[in-house]
């Protein structure tokens, strides 16, 4: 699957860099003052995309006459929010903020957001210039409910894939040469090397997540790096089989678990309760010798002189291969219409506005990930040339990262568990094998198996 | 001698009458009580008894299932950790509130010179809403970038875990807590005290009582009404205690500090969508709460005889 | 005596340190930037951000939260004195029946959990038109406040001796003329007392505007907590916020400070 994913990848990219210099940046004929006078009601989650987007909103009001009212909420009260709306009759917004594998599947199983497919191909209702296609498919495809050949019921936004950052002053001070780490095994001798010179000093080896309700979602890297080539049900990710059985007593599951519990025990004091926050936080402090799984799109705050002491010392790399196998994942946001708007045309016209090529352009450059590849081609130049090679590489071996079914959430918040008790020293026999059955619970309370 | 308050004639009407007066006073709040309360609360007992998992595609309807989910909940351990949590940190929560809060009060009562300035500093902190308060003790906290941390190392203490080890983190909560709404009960029992006539006081002081004495023997029985009253309202908003877990920990570590109202809204809208059953466990908890209250007035009825 | 004496003080400057010291390192750190704001050890000399405050107020949606809130604040205080008072008095001395059972459930209600509340109250105040607004806010807190406040006063009422007020009451008033002129002045302590609860909780409440605000009737507490964002954590941005509301709430006290000092006159020259 990585082959063929690149294979697109690069075709699109040549596709997208002649159509870039080709074509107008809008249609001249399409309509866009189609929805005059009404108004569109958005909510977005506090993110680099939202902030950037946020600013350009009066040049759509303009192009269309659609009134706009935002809502930008923090991750917590955002999550509440839109679950509360989309549960409603009546959502307070029309246009938010959609996560594939937890308000996406929810909003899919309950009829609450609106598949998008009829809008995209419908010409009066969609600009010629949108070129859909130059969006990577791969990304559209975790939009894709309930599974990647449903329809689409989000358009993708932004883009990351986990990778490692390290700091560059400290690896060389140590006499690390990071081109010769080639595996985990590499890596982890090199980050022996950093724990023992600067521990006392008040530097962690290793920032990663902890117990972040997200954290699983970054532990499937973890596993992907070592599973290998071995097929997968694309929801169930690797913790499950065809008839539903779990699989975490299986060696790549145990081995991924069991690195990220490594690397937690190179982590600083209070590493098990580090959210997103704290692991960038603490690098950008200087405190963090290396950023493990973690977002790319970190890569622009770690870079901001008003927040990060380490301007100019960061490394990038691609997570290291296995004796099993190479790889991690990728996960993005996107936005979504709710079901019950009474304006979906309206809606659309946002929707496609904000996610348009000038739209990717300008939020690519703030978020380090951008969904299309006319974005890539253009920008490419202007982010630190190893973040490029790394996250080129990370796109190259990455699948997609969203686990969902019913009772999904419960499952990770055991995985959690699980991972807290190996870093804590238990038996990781014992502790996968009641983590196995813990899941099979779940998958019986919750009717899984047709 | 007739008492007073009996000499009204017999043929006054009802209206103008005590009576009505008490009713007068009375009907509107419990209109408004009722309103507000009485359906969501009616709501929310039938709910309980459905099985409604926004998770699974049910948001639409609701599956009646009886009592299938308080069933259910007698089995979840995680239940009843939260539960024993949340006495844990009640209860030394209380302690910690009542002594100190009666100790600033006392304090308080007996200067007159400054009174204002102090009292306004110790009750600062109830000003702080308690999203800020949580987020602020979290960094306070921190093990690494803390200061509380770096004023201990300045004095040779090694970095302490407030917050991620699971033995110190419910004493870290109680810690934000006092620190919070100690001036709650700071404000109730200064309140109680400058109510009190001077007259015991100043009668056992003209008897040779010393300080301590008139305390025990005087004030003390005079206070103990607004001592019960400050226990039982902070004893239900502790037991109540939601944003200070959830901006700082989010019930961990591996769930030491999660207290019932964060499970029960893990369990409901804030993670797992289970609404019927997270309705069951508010309603359950609920329960909890109501015979903590009845015990604690019962305690509060059986003191000292007049 | 002397030696006590400075004993007390001594204490009381302890006791404020400790309980002003955090909230000097919060308005000490809304002057840094975010980078200063995090580090260890920690910066002690620094250009002061004055700029935060400007950041912290303008930020989308904060002063029309803080706005809010006042109102709805205020509303919260009125309705729950308006309604409270009245109720704690006739429950301590009213021969109505059912007084018992009254006072029980009024307790009965402080005591749930507000999670019962949020859904149902959700839906409800959607389909009324009360969600998101404030007369929706000011009856939502109600459900908070408005027992405190009856149970509370009630308890003051109680602590005032019946003479007094029967002594008006042969002169021939109402229990309203009672209540108005003779019982509240000698409870005023307690009145200011429920008022600032009540005002606090208002202030300080987060899941009742979590689930029944949106835009228009959104709170100081949704609003600080939503300046977490995701690449930027305006950590000092967002203490200066936290600092900007806390001036409502010392206003409102230094109001009732005259109040309360005057209640203590009376209530120390009574009997």
């Amino acid at each position: 699957m990585s082959l063929r994913t690149w294979l697109i990848r690069a075709a699109s990219v040549l596709a997208a860099a002649i159509s870039v210099s080709a074509s107008p940046a809008l249609a001249d004929d399409f309509n866009w003052k189609q929805a005059q006078g009404q108004t569109v009601r958005v909510l977005l989650n506090s993110h680099p995309w939202q902030e950037t987007l946020e600013k350009r909103i009066p040049e759509f009001e303009a192009l269309t006459g659609i009134k706009v009212e935002v809502s930008s909420l923090a991750e917590a009260t955002f999550w509440d929010r839109v679950t509360l709306g989309l549960s409603s009759n009546e959502p307070p917004f029309d246009v938010f903020m959609l996560s594939p594998n937890q308000t996406g599947y929810t909003g899919y199983q309950n009829g609450w957001i609106e598949p998008l497919d009829g809008y995209i191909k419908d010409a009066s209702k969609t600009d010629a210039a949108y070129d859909f296609e130059d969006i990577y498919k791969y990304t559209v495809d975790g939009f894709r409910l309930p599974t990647a050949d449903g329809k689409v019921y989000g358009i993708p936004i932004s883009l990351e894939t986990y990778m490692i950052f390290y700091r560059t002053d400290l690896f060389a001070e140590q006499g690390i040469d990071v081109s010769a780490l080639g595996t985990v095994d590499d890596w982890l001798g090199a980050l022996e090397k950093v724990n023992a010179a600067y521990k006392d000093k008040g530097i962690a080896a290793v920032s990663i997540r902890g117990q972040d309700p997200t954290m699983p979602d970054e532990l499937l890297a973890a596993v992907n790096n070592y599973w290998g080539d071995r097929p997968f049900m694309a929801q169930r990710m690797f913790y499950f089989d065809e008839n539903w059985k779990p699989r975490f007593t299986d060696p790549a599951v145990m081995k991924g678990f069991e690195l990220w519990a490594k690397l937690l025990n190179f982590g600083p004091p209070g590493v098990e309760n580090f959210t997103w926050y704290e692991v960038s936080n603490t690098f950008a402090q200087g405190r963090a010798a290396t950023i493990w799984f973690d977002a790319s799109v970190f890569a622009g705050m770690l870079n901001d002189p008003k927040q990060s002491t380490v301007v100019g010392k960061v490394g990038y790399a691609a997570v290291p291969k296995t004796e099993t196998g190479h790889g991690t994942t990728h996960w993005g946001w996107g936005l979504g219409m709710t079901a019950k708007s009474p304006v979906k045309d309206a809606a659309w016209l946002f929707i496609q506005w904000a996610t348009s090529k000038e739209s990717d352009l300008d939020t690519g450059k703030a978020t380090f990930g951008p969904v299309r590849a006319s974005t890539w081609a253009a920008l490419g130049g202007t982010f630190p040339p190893e973040f490029t090679k790394a996250a080129d590489e990370s796109f190259k071996i990455s699948v997609p990262g969203y686990m969902y079914f019913d009772g999904a959430r419960e499952v990770a918040d055991r995985i959690i568990d699980a991972v807290m008790r190996l870093k804590a020293g238990e038996d990781p026999d014992a502790v996968m094998g009641q983590l196995n059955d813990q899941a099979a619970k779940i998958v019986e309370a919750n009717h899984l198996k047709k | 001698m007739q008492p007073a308050t009996f000499a009204l004639p017999s043929r006054r009407s009802f209206f103008g009458s005590r009576a009505f007066y008490g009713y007068l006073f009375t009907v509107p709040g419990l209109l408004v009580a009722g309103a507000l309360i009485l359906y969501p609360l009616l709501f929310g007992l039938y709910v309980s008894l459905n099985d409604w998992n926004w998770a699974s595609g049910q948001s639409a309807q609701m599956t009646f299932v009886g009592l299938r989910n308080y069933i259910d909940l007698v089995h979840d351990e995680l239940f009843w950790n939260a539960l024993l949590n949340t006495f844990y940190f009640t209860g030394a929560a209380l302690v910690v509130e009542m002594m100190l809060g009666t100790a600033c009060a006392l304090l308080l009562n007996s200067v007159a010179a400054g009174s204002a300035f102090f009292r306004t500093i110790l009750i600062f902190p109830l000003m702080i809403s308690d999203i800020v308060a949580a987020i602020m003790w979290k960094m306070l906290l921190d093990p690494s970038l803390g200061f509380v941390n770096y004023l201990l190392s300045l004095v040779g203490i090694g970095s302490i875990n407030w917050l991620s080890d699971s033995h110190l983190v419910i004493p870290a909560i109680v810690l934000i807590d006092a620190w919070w709404q100690t001036g709650v009960i700071t404000l109730i029992i200064l309140a109680g005290l400058q109510s009190l006539p001077e007259e015991p006081r100043e009668i056992a002081r003209v008897d040779g009582a010393n300080a301590w004495q008139i305390f025990v023997h005087v004030t003390l029985p005079a206070i103990t009404p607004f001592l019960w009253t400050a226990a039982i309202f902070r004893a239900i908003d502790l037991l109540r205690v939601f944003a200070i877990v959830w901006g700082t920990t989010g019930g961990g570590p591996a769930r030491a500090s999660q207290v019932a109202q964060h499970y029960i809204y893990a369990q409901g809208i804030g993670g797992y969508l289970h609404i019927g059953y997270s309705t069951s466990l508010a309603v359950t908890f609920a329960a909890f709460i109501c015979i903590t209250v009845v015990i604690l007035l019962g305690l509060s009825r059986k003191g000292p005889a007049e | 005596m002397r030696a006590s004496r400075l004993g007390v003080y001594a204490s009381l400057i302890l006791l404020s340190l400790l309980f002003a010291f955090p909230v000097a390192w919060l308005i000490w750190t809304s002057l840094k930037l975010p980078v200063q704001a995090s580090a260890i050890p920690p910066v002690w000399v620094f250009e002061p951000q004055w700029s935060n405050y400007v950041d912290a107020w303008s930020d989308r949606g904060f002063s029309s939260a803080f706005f809010n809130t006042v109102v709805i604040g205020t509303g919260t205080v009125i309705v729950s004195i308006a309604f409270g008072l009245p109720m704690g008095y006739s429950l301590a001395r009213s021969p109505i029946r059912g007084k018992q059972f009254i006072g029980v459930s009024v307790l009965f209600l402080r005591m749930l959990p507000e999670m019962i509340f949020l859904i149902p109250l959700y839906g409800i105040y959607r389909s009324i038109g009360l969600f998101d607004t404030w007369t929706g806010m000011i009856l939502a807190f109600q459900i908070i406040t408005l027992p405190f406040a009856v149970w509370l006063l009630r308890g003051f009422v109680e602590g005032v001796p019946v003479d007094i007020e029967d002594v008006a009451r042969v002169d021939g008033c109402t229990d309203f003329q009672v209540l108005t002129r003779i019982t509240m002045p000698l409870i005023l302590p307690g009145i200011v007392a429920a008022a600032m609860f009540t005002f606090v909780s208002v202030w300080g409440g987060l899941l009742f505007p979590l689930a029944l605000g949106y835009t228009r009737a959104e709170t100081i507490s949704v609003a600080i907590a939503n300046f977490r964002g995701y690449s930027n954590f305006q950590w000092p941005v967002m203490a200066a916020g936290a600092v900007i509301a806390t001036i409502p709430q010392i206003l409102f006290f230094g109001f009732i400070q005259r109040h309360l000092i005057a209640g203590l006159t009376v209530g120390s020259v009574k009997g």
